[in-house]
């Protein structure tokens, strides 16, 4: 019989705020490694992966897409091993194509709240719902 | 004596499955002033009170008449709930201003409520609009999508 390791608070907390500073700001891949499982469940509406690596290409694509991307949780709730974020997402201008759009030029700021799980101290994986219908107005896409 | 952390789920549960579920609304369980910041049709707000939870459960149980919130996962704390959840039903009343489409609809969402003295006082909800829209052939998908998921 196997006991489940929960995860404390503070850790938690941490690894929270690395995900949206070191991993999605900064694009550090070092952080990749250090804060997520290696079969990392990385569930967007329209994607999903269960691997480390294929979410590296994700966040390199996204700061090609995107200039100067940035996020930051405006609220972290914790309980156990799985937590909740309110954020927002901030990009400078949309300078490459990006899920079939072509670069606008565009300064663009979503909401977005994802849910996180924990497995051995590490991130085990995220499901993440991002305000896409507001990104695709701001990229005039959809008016 | 202050709600428990199992208490503020409850009254979540309670006050969000009865509305979309059975289309009561459980003014009880929300305070008169109660702040809703949700993002709806791209746009963030600000309004106070139940009144546009109230218009938007309404819209869609007008076009999904058999609509169900099904809540996935949940955090409670001692004055926050969060749910992510699945809703699911039959668009034939026409969703967000389309046409009926007589398609079955299966989208995501989460929301987060603060809990005060045994009522809600503050709302947060970011549903999948853009995945409704894709569904219903609107917005074409994105290179290589996944079909909607949980």
């Amino acid at each position: 019989m196997t006991t489940e390791t929960i995860i404390s608070r503070e850790a938690a907390v941490t690894a929270v705020k690395r995900w949206f500073d070191d991993i999605w700001t900064k694009k550090d891949m070092q952080a990749v490694d250090a804060v997520l499982a290696p079969n990392f469940d990385y569930v967007l509406t329209f994607i999903q992966t269960s691997d480390r690596e294929a979410f590296k290409r994700i966040l390199e694509t996204n700061h090609v897409a995107f200039e100067n991307l940035i996020y930051w949780p405006e609220e972290i709730i914790v309980d156990g091993n799985t937590a909740a974020a309110r954020w927002r997402m901030h990009t400078s201008k949309h300078r490459a194509t990006w899920n079939n759009v072509e670069a606008t030029g565009n300064e663009a700021s979503i909401p977005g709240m994802t849910f996180f799980y924990f497995a051995n101290g590490q991130i085990a994986g995220v499901k993440i719902l991002s305000d896409f219908y507001s990104l695709m107005q701001q990229l005039d896409v959809i008016t | 004596m202050a709600n428990t952390p199992v208490d503020n789920n409850a009254i979540a549960v309670r006050f969000f499955e009865s509305a979309w579920n059975k289309g009561e609304f459980h003014e009880e369980l929300i305070a008169p002033d109660a702040i809703d910041h949700s993002t709806v049709g791209g746009h963030a707000k600000e309004e106070r009170g139940s009144g546009s939870f109230r218009q938007i459960v309404t819209m869609f149980r007008g076009a999904m008449p058999d609509i169900h919130l099904s809540v996935e996962d949940e955090i409670y704390t001692d004055d926050k709930v969060v749910h992510r959840w699945v809703m699911t039903g039959t668009d034939t009343g026409g969703v967000m201003g389309m046409p009926p489409s007589g398609k079955n609809l299966r989208f995501t969402g989460m929301t987060i409520v603060r809990i005060k003295d045994g009522r809600i006082v503050e709302r947060w909800a970011n549903v999948d609009e853009l995945g409704i829209l894709q569904q219903l052939g609107v917005v074409p998908p994105p290179p290589g999508a996944a079909e909607p998921v949980a």
